[in-house]
C-alpha cells in the first residue's frame, strides 16, 4: 500500500534532515535512500524534493558545495549545520509526541486501553 | 518530456534567470542518475527517461515552489551589492596602485646625472668628483661635477639621505651658502642679497629634480664672478645646526691662472 502523500508532507523536513544527520549527500542519493530504507513504500515526488533543500539551505539548516560523486560527475551535496541538528532535535520531538497522541486516539478506537 | 525539455519547464516559472543555470544542472544530474538507475534495472533508455520525468512530478510545482524560494528582488540585490562591492574597491585600488607607480619611478631618475655636463657650457673642473666632501645631521654632500665658464663656475652637487625619516632637502638650505675663494673675496648669496634687497648676486642653487631619486637629490650651485687667479672656492653653512663646509679646487695644477 502506498502513504499519502498528505501523511508525507508535513514530515518533509524531518525526512530529509534525518536523512543528512549521519552523512553529507546530493539529491538523488537522498531520494534513494528514502526509497530503500522505507521499502519503497515512500515515494515523494522527486522534485519536490530540491524546494525543501533550497528553502533549508536559505534558513541555514543545510550548506551546498559542488563535488564529484564517485560515479565521476558533478553533484551539489548538501551538509546539514548546527542549526540544522537544533531543528532536526525539534522536528523529532514534535514527531514522537504527534505519534504518541495518534497511537493513543487509534489504540482507544479499536476499544483497547492505552498501553500507557 | 526529455531532461531538458523538464528542466525548462521548471525554469519557466523561476523569476531570477541568474539562478536558472544552477537549478538545470541539479535537476538535470539527479534524472540522469534516475535514468541511470533505471537502466541498471534493464529499463530501456527512452522508458527510463520518462519513467525518471515522470517521477520527479508536475514541472509547474516545482518550479512556482523553487520561484518563492529564489526571490528576484533579494537575488538582483545581491548581485548588485557585490558588484557595487568589487567597483569599490577597485576604486580604492586605483589610487593605491598608481601611488605605487609613482613611488617605484622615485627610485630611478628621469636622467642620470652624467648627462648634466652636456647641459653646460665651459671647461669641467678637474678632481671630481669628490664623494662624502661633507657630512651634516643625516645627509652626506657628494661634488658630483663642475664646470668654469669664463668667471662662471656651477658645480652639481649630491645630498644623500638614506633615513627615510629624513626629509628630501630643498634648494632653500642651499641659498645662504656663505662662498669665499683663497684670495680673499666673498660672494654674495642669494638669500642676503634678497634681504639686503639686492639686485646682485653671486651664488645661486636652483634644482631641477630631473636627477634626484627618493634617497638622492641634486642641485646645482652657480657661483658668478669668480675672478681667473681665483684655484679654489670654499663653501661654508653657518644657518642651522652643526655649521659644515666644503671646498672645490678649480685648477687641477695645470697651470691655468
Amino acid at each position: 500500500m502506498k502513504q499519502s502523500n498528505n501523511l508525507l508532507a508535513g514530515s518533509t523536513t524531518l525526512l530529509v534532515l534525518s536523512l543528512l544527520a549521519p552523512g553529507d549527500k546530493y539529491g538523488y542519493e537522498m531520494i534513494a535512500a528514502l526509497e530503500e530504507k522505507s521499502d519503497h513504500t515512500f515515494t515523494l515526488k522527486e522534485g519536490t524534493l530540491y524546494p525543501i533543500l533550497h528553502s533549508l539551505e536559505k534558513e541555514g539548516a543545510v550548506s551546498a558545495y559542488e563535488k564529484e560523486a564517485p560515479s565521476g560527475r558533478k553533484r551539489k551535496y548538501y551538509a546539514i549545520t548546527p542549526r540544522g541538528r537544533r531543528l532536526l532535535e525539534e522536528k523529532r520531538s514534535e514527531w514522537q509526541s504527534f505519534s504518541k497522541l495518534v497511537n493513543a486516539i487509534v489504540a482507544e478506537g479499536e476499544g483497547l486501553l492505552s498501553p500507557v | 518530456m526529455t531532461i531538458p525539455d523538464y528542466c525548462a519547464a521548471v525554469c519557466r516559472f523561476v523569476r531570477f534567470s541568474p539562478d536558472h543555470a544552477a537549478i538545470t544542472a541539479e535537476l538535470t544530474a539527479h534524472l540522469e542518475d534516475a535514468v541511470g538507475a533505471r537502466e541498471s534495472r534493464g529499463v530501456p533508455h527512452e522508458q527510463a527517461v520518462v519513467q525518471a520525468v515522470d517521477a520527479m512530478g508536475d514541472p509547474a510545482e516545482v518550479g512556482k515552489a523553487l520561484d518563492a524560494l529564489h526571490s528576484p528582488l533579494l537575488g538582483w540585490v545581491q548581485i548588485w551589492v557585490r558588484r557595487v562591492l568589487v567597483l569599490c574597491a577597485v576604486l580604492m585600488l586605483l589610487p593605491a596602485l598608481t601611488g605605487l607607480w609613482t613611488l617605484s619611478k622615485t627610485f630611478v631618475p628621469q636622467e642620470h646625472p652624467a648627462q648634466w655636463q652636456s647641459t653646460q657650457t665651459g671647461e669641467a673642473l678637474p678632481g671630481l668628483p669628490i664623494r662624502n666632501a661633507a657630512k651634516h645631521s643625516g645627509y652626506t654632500l657628494s661634488l658630483w661635477d663642475g664646470v668654469r665658464d669664463g668667471d662662471t663656475v656651477a658645480l652639481l652637487v649630491r645630498l644623500e639621505h638614506f633615513s627615510p625619516w629624513l626629509r628630501s632637502p630643498s634648494e632653500w638650505a642651499f641659498q645662504s651658502l656663505t662662498v669665499t675663494d683663497n684670495v680673499g673675496s666673498t660672494y654674495i648669496n642669494w638669500a642676503t642679497a634678497q634681504e639686503a634687497h639686492l639686485e646682485e648676486f653671486q651664488v645661486y642653487a636652483s634644482s631641477n629634480g630631473r636627477y634626484d631619486t627618493f634617497f638622492s637629490t641634486y642641485f646645482t650651485l652657480t657661483v658668478y664672478n669668480v675672478p681667473p687667479e681665483a684655484d679654489i672656492l670654499t663653501f661654508t653653512l653657518a644657518q642651522s645646526g652643526e655649521p659644515f663646509s666644503f671646498s672645490l679646487p678649480l685648477n687641477g695644477g695645470d697651470g691655468h691662472a
